[in-house]
């Protein structure tokens, strides 16, 4: 009786893995591989190249676990993204040397440029010689379409265009004027965004994209463009594999002469041991990601080298103004307090080996206004003196809420942040209790004003420092409000320098708004990491950028 | 009952259940207090108050939850699995895109537990209280303790790594061109194809993830096939086999074998379905795009639509089983009768 009913367990369970894989081999849905390719499907088989012809040239770049949504360049507003979209699209202006200045822009796709005196009217000649993937010659046409449609889209990026732009016409084919809703001296550092990409609007407009008022239902492209690119940039994108690959090919008709390599395959190795030893086994030619113990020992190997460049992200502390949450935080001097308490050179040569930056506040270093100098510096006993004028002599407990497994700024593990932040601010009597969260209720929190004290990132939306300032100087501003902060002196400065053109002025005014909020202690920056980027030692030009990642229009081997 | 019947009748059972699964998810994503729109817009997208507006029309996610609900049940009844917020494709779409990676992943490792598991159990048991004994239950025992994201990085760092016996993370070669997909089995398409080159490449690649894998399940099957045995070896009918002079290969492999085997089988069904769960680790250190990985994104973006497809797919998986079991027992054995 029992071995007869395991007999049929045997049967039935074969029986059942059976039809559950001739389910599963049957994909419900049509695979997403290169849809409305004319003739992909029609080719024949055999004729197909099995692996790149001896003397192809293929690049591949292993990235970590990538975060793209979508390769719609009107679209997209993720990390993974930029450097793929750079290399297929272009804008109006880039960022002069080759990526590596940052606080000025020169034209691209634009033969020049000229800002009306209020900083209100942009208006861009552009380049003539110009032509798309498909042979089209680019025109304003094309420039107010792209922009018009990433605007209307309503998605990630659209308010780079609807907050700024009041209006954007061609008066002629190739002239593109651009009228602010109001002046922004900003607004120029924020053409060099990929969501800016110039689009072939012919060929976008045959796929179903649109640029009309309600583009956000009526706009179909995203589908094709995720698989394919209609682009002025070096590269095509040839196909995207979600969870595995992108893989873009040389553009025959690119204006600035044919890209060096054939295909760039863009590949996902979550993994950073296994994407290490991709990397050394020569799998792969560029990783991305590695962290900084594994740098250290690539660093020693002839086939590799480091390239570092300077980020613009930050983590920074956020102290509560707010008294119902905190009585003491409420407090400056308990505020700048915490802020002579931590040890920055401790975060940043013991824990992270010397690769970022100490940002004074909430600007990151590079941007104009910006200076190191400003930095504090630890001071353990004028920290226990401002907390014994504020009646705290015998310290207090403060809880820090945090996204306890996410690594800030994608180079520290808030836990290990957090500890040493613990262990510092022990010294001057204040008991941090640490409470780890998931990062997605721990964000809930933190947006709506909730936490008392916590750590956070801030990535750039674009160059200029007003893509800082008043987002977290201006009362309500969606920083400012997470922490209350008010100061209307930082409010008004931080508003009143974009709307001058003069750098110089312009810089000052930036400069004054870092003094007061240092002094206000309610944002206190922690880190500004640097980037590092293992290559092969055969590639040269491998240039690191905060906009665009890597440029791969200069790579070559 | 008939058959048809009793299928009948096991499909409206079958229904409430995954009615009441999509029930659950539905209000466990729901009582988490978080924004999924905050998983995908940015800082800046998130303060405009037009993009957001746009995003929860979009999603839905302006409605009350009752009714998000509804449309959902009403929607998958159609065999509409709804859209992922963070892919924004339709979920049917994306599992047929993750899944196929992860069953070839599944059904390597099980062949290869199976090819390994059961001679090592036999030779155990036969070989009882010997070297090879011992040493076949340590490994057994390695094998069950061992987080299998540990051995992952073992494995590789010494046979791709190291020795450079294996090829490194993925399921192919980049520079590759893949054979066009049909099955989404990399392997199987290749054969479909007529490309060897594509196909050795590809089950090269598959080797060592399997083998990670498929540890656990080999060493449950080990210590399974091993015990049984040992029962077996003890009834009566081995020692009339043997006392009518059966040589002993005769004895292990046809008389005790068939019989120790059936529990050894009931564990590996079910493993199968373990292994699609515990894929994710084994996804990520060998940067496999499977199943796995899909449904741990999306848990951490709160992306309902995608958590409930990998659920009600996981459900129906073991729904599924259990459903042929119970069928089957009733065919094969008079005995049992469906009700």
């Amino acid at each position: 009786m029992k071995t007869t009913n395991r007999n049929t367990l045997f049967i039935g369970l074969t029986v059942a893995m059976g039809l559950t894989l001739a389910a599963c081999a049957q994909p419900t849905a049509p695979a997403p591989s290169a849809p409305a390719q004319p003739a992909a499907t029609e080719a024949p088989m055999p004729a197909m190249p099995t692996t790149a012809p001896a003397e192809a040239k293929v690049l591949v770049v292993g990235l970590p676990k990538a975060d793209t949504r979508t390769l719609d360049p009107h679209r997209q507003y993720e990390i993974t993204p930029p450097q793929i979209m750079r290399a297929v699209y272009e804008t109006l202006v880039t960022l002069p040397d080759k990526g590596a200045t940052i606080d000025r822009v020169e034209p691209l796709l634009a033969e020049s440029y000229t800002i009306s005196d209020d900083a209100l009217v942009y208006t861009f000649k552009l380049r003539s010689d110009v032509k798309f993937a498909s042979g089209n010659p680019m025109t304003a046409e094309d420039v107010v379409f792209s922009f018009k449609r990433m605007g209307a889209l309503q998605d990630n990026p659209s308010w780079l265009y609807s907050d700024h732009v009041a209006s954007i016409e061609a008066p002629d084919a190739s002239t593109v004027k651009i009228t602010l809703k109001e002046p922004n001296a900003a607004f120029l550092s924020m053409l060099v965004s990929p969501n800016f990409a110039v689009v072939d609007s012919k060929v976008v407009k045959g796929q179903g994209g649109t640029d009309a008022d309600d583009a956000k239902d009526a706009d179909k492209a995203t589908d094709w463009l995720d698989n394919n690119s209609a682009g002025t940039g070096p590269y095509m994108i040839k196909e995207w594999k979600r969870g595995e690959q992108v893989v873009i090919e040389r553009n025959p008709n690119y204006w600035r002469g044919a890209a060096p390599f054939d295909r760039i395959i863009f590949r996902e190795i979550p993994d950073d041991a296994a994407r290490q030893q991709a990397l050394e086994r020569g799998d792969i030619d560029i990783a991305v990601g590695l962290d900084v113990d594994a740098i250290k020992r690539l660093e020693g190997n002839s086939n590799l080298q480091v390239i570092t460049g300077n980020t613009l992200d930050m983590t920074y502390l956020a102290l509560t103004m707010n008294a119902e949450l905190s009585q003491p935080l409420a407090d400056k001097r308990v505020r700048q307090a915490i802020k002579l308490a931590i040890d920055y050179d401790g975060i940043i040569n013991g824990l992270l080996g010397g690769t970022a930056l100490h940002l004074p506040t909430i600007i990151p270093l590079g941007l104009l206004g910006t200076d190191p100098a400003l930095a504090p510096k630890r001071d353990v006993a004028q920290a226990k003196a401002l907390l014994k004028e504020a009646g705290y002599e015998n310290g207090f407990e403060l809880t820090m809420v945090y996204p306890g497994e996410r690594k800030m700024s994608n180079v520290i593990l808030a836990d290990t942040l957090v500890a040493k932040l613990q262990e510092d601010l022990a010294e001057v009597g204040i008991t941090l209790k640490v409470e780890p969260r998931d990062a997605s209720t721990w964000r809930a929190d933190y947006r709506a004003g909730k936490l008392t004290a916590t750590i956070a990132d801030w990535t750039p939306d674009f160059l200029d420092p007003h893509g800082w300032a008043p987002a977290f100087a201006v009362e309500g501003a969606s920083a400012a409000k997470r922490v209350y902060y008010v100061n209307k002196e930082a409010e008004k400065l931080a508003l009143a320098a974009a709307q001058i053109t003069d750098s110089a002025k312009r810089a000052e005014m930036y400069r004054k708004v870092q003094e007061i909020m240092l002094d206000d202690a309610a944002f206190i920056g922690l880190i500004q990491p640097k980037v590092q980027i293992v290559a092969s030692a055969k590639l040269k030009d491998v240039i690191y950028n905060p906009v665009y990642f890597l440029d791969y229009y200069f790579m070559s081997q | 009952m008939s058959l048809l019947a009793y299928l009948i009748r096991r499909v409206f059972i079958t229904v409430p259940l995954l009615l009441l699964v999509t029930l659950l998810g539905f209000v466990i994503t729901y009582l988490i207090p978080a924004d999924p729109l905050a998983m995908v817009l940015s800082e800046r997208a998130m303060a405009n108050p037009q993009i957001v507006q746009a995003y929860r029309e979009r999603w839905g996610l302006d409605k009350p939850p009752h009714e998000r609900y509804l449309t959902y049940v009403g929607n998958l009844i159609r065999g509409d699995l709804g859209e992922s917020i963070v892919t924004q494709q339709s979920v049917s779409a994306d599992i047929a895109r993750y899944f196929p990676a992860t069953v070839e992943l599944a059904i390597a490792a099980t062949l290869i537990a199976v090819a390994l598991g059961v001679p090592l159990g036999v030779i155990a048991a036969v070989k009882r209280e010997t070297l090879a004994d011992h040493l076949a239950r340590v490994a057994s025992l390695i094998g069950v303790c061992v987080p299998v994201f540990w051995l992952g990085l073992l494995a590789l760092s010494l046979f791709y790594y190291r020795l450079q016996w294996m090829p490194g993370p993925g399921r192919m070669n980049p520079r590759m061109v893949p054979p066009p997909v049909v099955t989404g089995l990399l392997t199987v398409d290749s054969l479909l194809a007529g490309r060897g080159d594509a196909f050795a490449n590809a089950l090269h690649h598959l080797m060592l993830p399997a083998m990670v894998l498929g540890a656990y399940s080999m060493s449950l099957i080990t210590r399974i096939v091993r015990s049984a045995m040992i029962e077996v070896l003890q009834q009566d009918y081995i020692r009339t086999a043997r006392a009518k002079g059966l040589i002993e290969r005769v004895v292990v492999m046809r008389h005790a074998l068939r019989n120790a085997a059936l529990p050894a089988v009931t564990a590996i069904g079910l493993a199968f379905g373990n292994l699609m769960a515990g894929a994710v680790m084994t996804e990520t250190v060998f940067a496999w795009p499977g199943i796995g990985r899909y449904a741990v994104e999306s848990a951490a973006k709160l992306d309902f639509a995608p958590i409930m497809g990998v659920t009600l797919l996981v459900a129906v998986i073991y729904i599924g089983i259990n459903f042929a079991v119970d069928v089957s027992y009733a065919l094969l054995n008079p005995r049992v009768r469906l009700s």
